[in-house]
């Protein structure tokens, strides 16, 4: 799992999940032995244990990883308040004068995990945009709701 | 067809519906990732007032506030599942435990997947089984958003599944129905009883691959939200004279199943199942059976 190894080194997060590892496509699941003890037909198998995140390229991690890394001590970490954390959420970047607080160095290319309180909402990059620094939105939790559309549709 | 036939059907069993029933907006604490208490303070602070369903251990009601309870970071955080109140009463019937292995034979879009897994703790197995592959789309987002981990869900055809000589615990049969009027707005303009007919026949195919994969002294739990009794009681009858199976009492909201259906007298044992009528209970229409293998 590159993809999840290399993301993990973008926000400096040190995590190693438990159970076997396991591919479905893009998707990467870490299966508990008790999940696991009861798989039986993985042709037609279309989700199992923990999603870890999916790679499109880039890895996106799911909201389950990013649940867990925004409880641990060590990634790299920028807080919003509700209106920031709300745009951000709507598919956003977060402008630098906008984070109220950071754990991490804010340099170019860094990755962060975009906290409202104990609570991650995705993550995103440093970058410079008119010789402002910013973070590029790369991944938030509306894309549930993006999905949800996406299926009604 | 029309709602007429369907409305007097229903009144030849005891109730006069008006076909303009609706719902309560209903939500479900998600107890993986939150508490009862936290999600009501959460929630009030945005000015929604939640109301606890008083036969559901996890569901309230859910009644104002600006942003929708659909579009809310706790929704997107996973601490509530958008669940109808007569939709969450099955996996309290079925009651799994943690360690237990647990099949959910029509499991998309995982609503109740998603409750059982919360009532075991993540702990044990649900093997969720859904014919549709873009229904598990949906289901495949509810595990994800509400943190389940304790789920292997495959694309698959119930009514024949083959799952070695694997046999589960418990069993949750949420089966494929007619629906209702009270979810659907053009639900009498789609419906005849022709479909009702039809769906029933697949119901039975269902329920028998059931018991097959059940243990015994297993529970199943075969449920409709469907207020026509060929759905309904007529199945539970044939599943009485057709397999050796138990029932067991469903208590709750609502009333005892039938035991007279359209002109046919059926085993008293079938009133040991619950059938939710909209103008009772003011949900939707819902029928329950809990069904043991000795
Ligand atoms: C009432 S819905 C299930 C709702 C679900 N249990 C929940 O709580 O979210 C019935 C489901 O049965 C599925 N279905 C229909 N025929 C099936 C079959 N032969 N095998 C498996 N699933 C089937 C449908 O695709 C549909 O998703």
């Amino acid at each position: 799992m590159r993809e999840l190894k290399d993301f993990l080194a973008s926000i400096g997060a040190v995590y190693e999940p438990g159970g076997m590892r396991m591919n479905l496509n893009d998707r990467r699941f870490a299966v508990g032995a008790d999940v696991a003890a009861h798989i039986r037909d993985r042709g037609r198998m279309v989700y199992a244990g923990k999603l870890l995140g999916r790679t499109r390229g880039e890895f996106i991690p799911s909201a389950g990883l990013l649940r867990e890394l925004g409880r641990m001590q060590g990634p790299n970490k920028v807080w919003v308040d509700e209106r920031v954390g709300w745009l951000f959420a709507c598919g956003r970047d977060v402008f630098g004068e906008s984070i109220t607080k950071s754990e991490g160095e804010l340099e170019e290319g860094a990755c962060f995990l975009v906290m409202m309180g104990d609570d991650c909402l995705g993550y995103g990059r440093v970058e410079t945009r008119g010789g402002k620094m910013l973070l590029k939105n790369l991944f938030d939790l509306g894309d549930f709701l993006r999905r949800e559309r996406g299926l009604e549709e | 067809m029309g709602a007429g036939i369907f409305l007097k059907r229903y009144e030849t069993m005891g109730h006069e519906l008006t076909g303009r029933e609706r719902t309560r907006r209903a939500i479900r604490v998600n107890t993986l990732l939150a508490s009862r208490e936290e999600l009501e303070e959460k929630l009030s602070a945005r000015g929604v007032k939640l109301t606890p369903i008083p036969w559901l251990r996890d569901g309230f009601h859910a009644e104002g506030g600006e942003s929708s309870v659909g579009a809310s970071f706790e929704y997107l955080l996973g601490l509530y599942a958008i669940q109808e109140a007569a939709a969450q009463f099955p996996i309290e019937v079925l009651a799994p435990t943690a360690g237990e292995v647990v099949l959910d034979m029509c499991a998309a879009p995982g609503g109740k997947t998603a409750q059982a897994a919360a009532w075991m703790g993540n702990k044990g197995a649900i093997v969720a089984v859904d014919v549709k592959r873009d229904r598990l789309y949906a289901l495949e987002n509810n595990l994800e958003r509400l943190g389940v981990e304790n789920c292997v869900a495959y694309c698959a055809d119930a009514t024949s599944l083959d799952y070695g000589s694997e046999l589960f615990d418990k069993i949750l049969l949420d089966a494929p129905c007619s629906g209702n009027f009270v979810t659907d707005r053009e639900w009498f303009t789609k419906r005849d009883i022709g479909d009702v007919e039809k769906n029933s026949l697949v119901q039975r195919r269902l329920l028998g691959t059931a018991l097959g994969l059940l243990k015994p002294g297993g529970t199943l739990v075969y449920t409709t939200c469907s207020l026509e009794p060929e759905e309904d009681e007529l199945n539970v009858q044939w599943l009485l004279e057709n397999h050796d199976v138990k029932l067991s009492q469903v208590d709750g909201p609502g009333s005892p199943a039938l035991m007279e259906v359209l002109g046919r007298g059926l085993s008293p044992e079938v009133a040991k199942c619950r059938r939710f009528w909209p103008d009772e209970t003011g949900t939707q229409g819902f029928f329950v059976a809990k069904v043991v293998k000795p």
